[in-house]
């Protein structure tokens, strides 16, 4: 079967549309940024034009020897998620050096600032005492 | 105690995490072995929940806090970045555990001064000759696990690098400059500091030498060492080191 049926059609349109819409109001609400939007923004236009590319996922399976073609495109599905889920993990480990470098330098930092304070406090002391035993 | 002052050149780093009951038989063993030495002390506590900052305060020991618990690694790496900004020498590190003798900080600065090597590693596993240098109490064995893992680096080890260190995963070790700043960059192995670390030095030409310490068990077990932690400790050093060993010399 080359086309689809015209449910499935509407079904894919409408899914195709409802994450587009939910895209752009994550970005919209600032809680996606654009640079992540991207895969997403992808996905929600395969959707909408599941349609058209039907008959090409039809052909492609019958090239690669495959039972059905839902089953072709449940397996890209999944291979997408994989990378997805791969991308994410690399930005993860990217945050944990930033933050890690973070934690160490404002630690180093307040550890300095707590020294500074300190040593003019017993310069002021010093200063104070100097002035008392000359006033005497 | 000891101003803590800009003139010095040797830092003992101090890593601490919730340890006040171990501190409370190390610190007076320690602080005069290092007062001897004319070293500064700076101890790096991660986040600890425990009286420990207390117990370091009445020694008077400068200690940096983390904001968070950021483990081990981390905490050692700070006070590599705070000895490199401060232009100290030489760093020496020790647990606060109680695991390493402090008696064997003088030969360790002794032989990083004399330029014995880049990095001079204590090794629980080197004979002590030194005939006045008796254990305080039972050696450190460790668990099992800890015991293949230890047997499982050192092969790996010689096998990539040719070099026998006997014991890749001590915590007991001092450095000059050239290597402190190597371990302030990203190279640093944060999670577990191990024998990958070893590997990535080595592989960077930098000289280690091994000397004979105590270490000592830890009378209570230490995060790293409960539950499953040992198991993923093991197979996360020997990933680093099969990792580290196909890549390119760090810049």
């Amino acid at each position: 079967m080359l086309s689809l049926p015209f449910r499935q059609e509407m079904f894919s349109i409408l899914c195709g549309i409802f994450l587009l819409v939910i895209v752009v109001e994550l970005i919209r609400s600032r809680k996606l940024l654009e640079q992540y939007s991207v895969i997403w923004f992808l996905i929600g236009l395969l959707c909408l034009t599941y349609y058209w590319w039907y008959p090409l996922a039809v052909h492609f399976t019958r090239y690669i020897g495959a039972g059905n073609t839902p089953s072709t495109i449940l397996f890209f599905g999944l291979l997408v998620s994989l990378l997805i889920i791969m991308q994410l993990c690399i930005k993860i480990t990217e945050f944990t050096h930033q933050i890690k470098d973070l934690v160490q330098e404002i630690s180093i930092l307040k550890f300095e600032l707590k020294q500074s304070i300190n040593a003019q406090k017993k310069d002021q002391i010093e200063t104070e005492s100097e002035t008392k035993s000359e006033q005497n | 105690m000891k101003q803590f002052t800009d003139d010095n050149k040797v830092l003992i780093i101090l890593p601490v995490h919730n340890e006040a009951s171990n501190l409370e038989d190390f610190l007076p063993n320690f602080v005069p072995i290092a007062q001897d030495l004319n070293a500064d002390i700076l101890a790096i506590d991660d986040y600890s929940s425990d009286n420990s900052v207390n117990l370091l305060a009445s020694y008077q020991i400068p200690t940096i806090s983390h904001i968070a618990q950021m483990g081990y690694g981390i905490a050692i790496q700070t006070g590599y970045k705070y000895a490199l900004r401060n232009d100290y020498d030489y760093v020496i590190q020790i647990d606060g555990d109680g695991q390493h003798d402090p008696r064997f900080l003088h030969p360790i600065l002794d032989h990083l001064k004399k330029g014995a090597g880049d990095i001079i590693v204590g090794s629980r596993f080197l004979p002590v000759t030194d005939q006045q240098l008796t254990p305080w109490k039972k050696l450190y064995k460790g668990s099992p696990v800890r015991r293949i893992g230890i047997y499982l680096f050192r092969a790996i080890l010689r096998i990539l690098t040719a070099q026998k260190i006997s014991d890749p995963t001590t915590g007991f070790i001092g450095y000059n400059r050239k290597v402190i700043r190597f371990l302030c960059s990203n190279c640093f192995s944060f999670d577990f500091p191990d024998a990958d670390m070893f590997l990535i030095l080595i592989r960077n030409h930098f000289k280690i030498k091994e000397i004979p310490v105590y270490m000592y068990p830890n009378h209570n077990t230490g995060y790293l060492h409960r539950g499953c932690k040992p198991i993923w400790y093991v197979f996360k050093v020997t990933l680093s080191l099969l990792i580290s060993s196909i890549r390119s010399r760090e810049t």
